[in-house]
């Protein structure tokens, strides 16, 4: 441990942590697996960021308040006026702005804090989460008490022409159930690092959106330990034209978890990367684990998908699904595929597969016999592409608003 | 009025020659049936007829109402009144059966300059005609034909049929794969649809149903080719002799 002064809070000790290993790391070595696709240098590059825009305005998402709890970034730092809100509407939840931590002496989260990412890191090092680990300038960090229900809607939105480094905190204590909504829009780069902490019988629906007017890449690391008996989905949607990397880790370190890790992504620039990069590690038995990656591609835009199953030889009942497809609407679009099993149990079952294609000419050609125009017809067919990722959201607004953007993004 | 001039078509993909002269003139109110041995030409015709790509017209045309279609796109075919039942209606995971036809009927009417309906009109008018045709309205809230049983799929083409209603209905083999109790249904739709300015094109391979819908004219059939033409009677000419007389 590092020595103690008076001026010095105990995250000081992760920061420098954080700073040294990512000192270590070259990023400018391409032979790193982890970086096979795509250099770190994508989301973390020197270029000036790009100029804020006034961009035409998307549609917003509309939640119904009585609901649904809201917290507001402003680039990248947490708007006190509706964390103040938070507050008064939500006695049973315990919440700080990251920034606000170092404040106090003791907090909660100091148990908890780094411990998902450092695990994580464990099998691979992941730079960006490092950097992120001493720059971030505010986050959100959340505890939800045994047994509490909450739907909470996340906003990021900006405009400056910084990169804008965020930590969030998700703590659900026993028998929780909590969904998260987390909606990024407006012109700000984003290096964003989530923890997850998900108690026995804890549940958690977690969605992100990604905007197609963010004029700047995004990466998001989601970190989660899920214990007995949790259920945890995480479902991705890009509609970006620039880089965005989705990594999810989690480790099911409690018998009988259900995980779900589902994204969409729409390229439909060059400038377009969406990469989904998964580890899902079973440490116990009787796990289940779902993959589910679609990508629709058009204009030369690329996507990536790196996802591992890992199977500790504890893990003995697992039941590990990976699957990935790739629409290829134009000849210069690629989508880059590596699926991993690692398996050190004997009585698991895993699958994985991934396929890549164009729209199905003969679908085609019976929706328009019955009289649907061709654009409508391909409409309803990316749609259809992607019922599968939108079968997992449970809240019918944002099914609408994914839906629109699809259909938006089609006819662009 | 629906007519084929001297139509020759090939198989883009094995440039194989499919269709060798077929000529053939439907008018409004009247019931034409093909018949004729598998691998004669009839999908290829019905496809043909319908715009699906890869089908190239080396020589003919094909004309609605005086005017040629051949560069009218499938969907533009749809909306002028030319419907295909499929012979194998496939099944389109994620898309909703309902929103399909409603879709479909709406983009027809947007094409012919009329209102649109919302979901509710469109509902009761749905609701109407599958009750009519003994569709289960649960089933139509599965995605496209996903899981349907042959005779369900059959039933679907028809229902479809029922609600845009076109001028002229090509029914590929809609009989083959049904028994009897859901061929008598299908002849129901069928029967019900037939009017004075609504034509259709039967093909099928047995005469059978020939006994539900009465057709006014049967074709026969072989390598492309119409080689017979008559009335009803022809129908049961080839049921109790088969086709090898008639292709010699
Ligand atoms: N896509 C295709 N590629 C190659 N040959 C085809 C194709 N479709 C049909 N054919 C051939 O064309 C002929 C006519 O087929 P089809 O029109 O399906 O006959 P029918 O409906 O009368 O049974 C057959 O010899 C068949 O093998
Ligand atoms: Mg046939």
């Amino acid at each position: 441990m590092v020595f103690e002064n008076k001026n010095s809070h105990w995250i000081d000790a992760y920061t420098r942590k954080f700073e040294e290993s990512f000192k270590s790391i070259n990023l400018l070595d391409n032979k790193k697996e982890y970086w096979r696709f795509a250099s770190p240098l994508i989301w973390h590059d020197k270029l000036p960021i790009k100029k804020f825009q006034e961009t035409r305005s998307s549609q917003s998402l509309k939640f119904d308040v009585t609901k649904y709890s809201f917290l507001r970034f402003n680039d990248g730092i947490l708007d006190t006026e509706t964390l103040k809100k938070f507050i008064n509407e939500n006695k049973n939840i315990e919440i700080c702005s990251f920034k606000d931590i170092f404040l106090k002496k003791d907090h909660w989260s100091s148990l908890k804090f780094s411990k998902a990412q450092l695990k994580a890191e464990k099998s691979y090092e992941r730079p960006l989460a490092l950097f992120n680990g001493f720059n971030a300038g505010d986050g959100v960090f959340i505890k939800f008490k045994k047994g509490v229900k909450k739907n909470l809607h996340i906003i990021y939105e900006g405009k400056n022409e910084k990169n804008n480094c965020i930590r969030n905190l998700f703590d659900l204590e026993e028998n929780s159930e909590i969904k998260v909504f987390e909606h990024f829009y407006g012109n700000s780069k984003y290096n964003i690092v989530s923890e997850l902490f998900a108690a026995d019988n804890s549940k958690l629906e977690h969605c992100k959106i990604i905007n197609q007017d963010i004029s700047n890449s995004v990466i998001y690391h989601f970190f989660g330990n899920c214990k007995k008996n949790s259920k945890i989905k995480t479902v991705n949607f890009s509609f970006s034209d620039n880089p965005v990397r989705n990594e999810t880790n989690l480790y099911l370190e409690g018998t009988n978890c259900e995980t779900t890790v589902a994204s969409m992504g729409f390229g439909k620039k060059e400038t377009s990367i969406c990469d989904n990069t998964v580890f899902i590690s079973h440490q116990e038995e009787s796990c289940k684990s779902r993959q589910i990656i679609k990508n629709a591609l058009k204009n030369g835009a690329k996507a990536i998908f790196q996802g591992k199953i890992f199977v500790d030889s504890k893990a003995q009942k697992t039941d590990g699904y990976q699957m990935s497809n790739g629409l290829i609407l134009s000849d210069d679009c690629e989508f880059l595929v590596k699926p991993e099993l690692e398996i050190y149990a004997d009585d698991v079952v895993c699958s994985h597969g991934s396929i890549s294609g164009t729209l199905n000419e003969d679908h085609l050609f019976y929706l328009r016999s019955r009289g649907i125009p061709l654009i409508e017809a391909q409409k309803k067919l990316i749609q259809a592409f992607y019922s599968e990722i939108l079968d997992e959201v449970s809240e019918d607004n944002i099914v609408y608003y994914i839906q629109n953007q699809i259909s938006e993004m089609i006819t662009l | 009025m629906f007519e084929i001039k001297d139509l020759h078509v090939n198989i883009s993909e094995v440039e194989k020659k499919i269709i060798s002269g077929i000529n053939l003139k439907i008018n409004p109110g009247e019931v034409h049936a093909i018949m004729g041995p598998n691998g004669s030409g009839k999908s290829t015709l019905s496809y043909t007829l319908s715009g699906k790509e890869g089908y190239e017209i080396e020589k003919g045309d094909i004309e609605l109402d005086g005017e040629s279609i051949l560069d009218d796109e499938p969907d533009e075919r749809a909306a002028k009144g030319i419907f295909l039942a499929f012979q194998y209606p496939i099944e389109i995971p994620g898309v909703g059966n309902l929103s399909f036809i409603r879709t479909a009927l709406n983009s027809q009417r947007k094409f012919n300059g009329k209102d649109e309906l919302n979901p509710a009109e469109f509902l009761k008018i749905l609701r109407e005609k599958a009750d009519f045709l003994n569709v289960d309205m649960e089933m139509l809230k599965r995605p496209l034909n996903v899981g349907f049983s042959g005779g369900e799929k059959k039933r679907n083409e028809i229902l479809q049929m029922a609600l845009l209603e076109p001028r002229f209905c090509i029914l590929d083999e809609t009989d083959s794969g049904l028994d009897v109790d859901a061929m008598k249904q299908v002849s129901k739709g069928v029967n019900f649809l037939r009017s004075e300015n609504r034509s259709f094109l039967i093909i099928t391979h047995y005469q059978r149903l020939l006994n539900y819908i009465k057709p006014d004219f049967v074709h026969i059939m072989a390598k492309g080719k119409i080689i017979k033409t008559g009335g009803p009677e022809l129908a049961l000419e080839v049921e109790n002799q088969g086709y090898t007389h008639l292709l010699n």
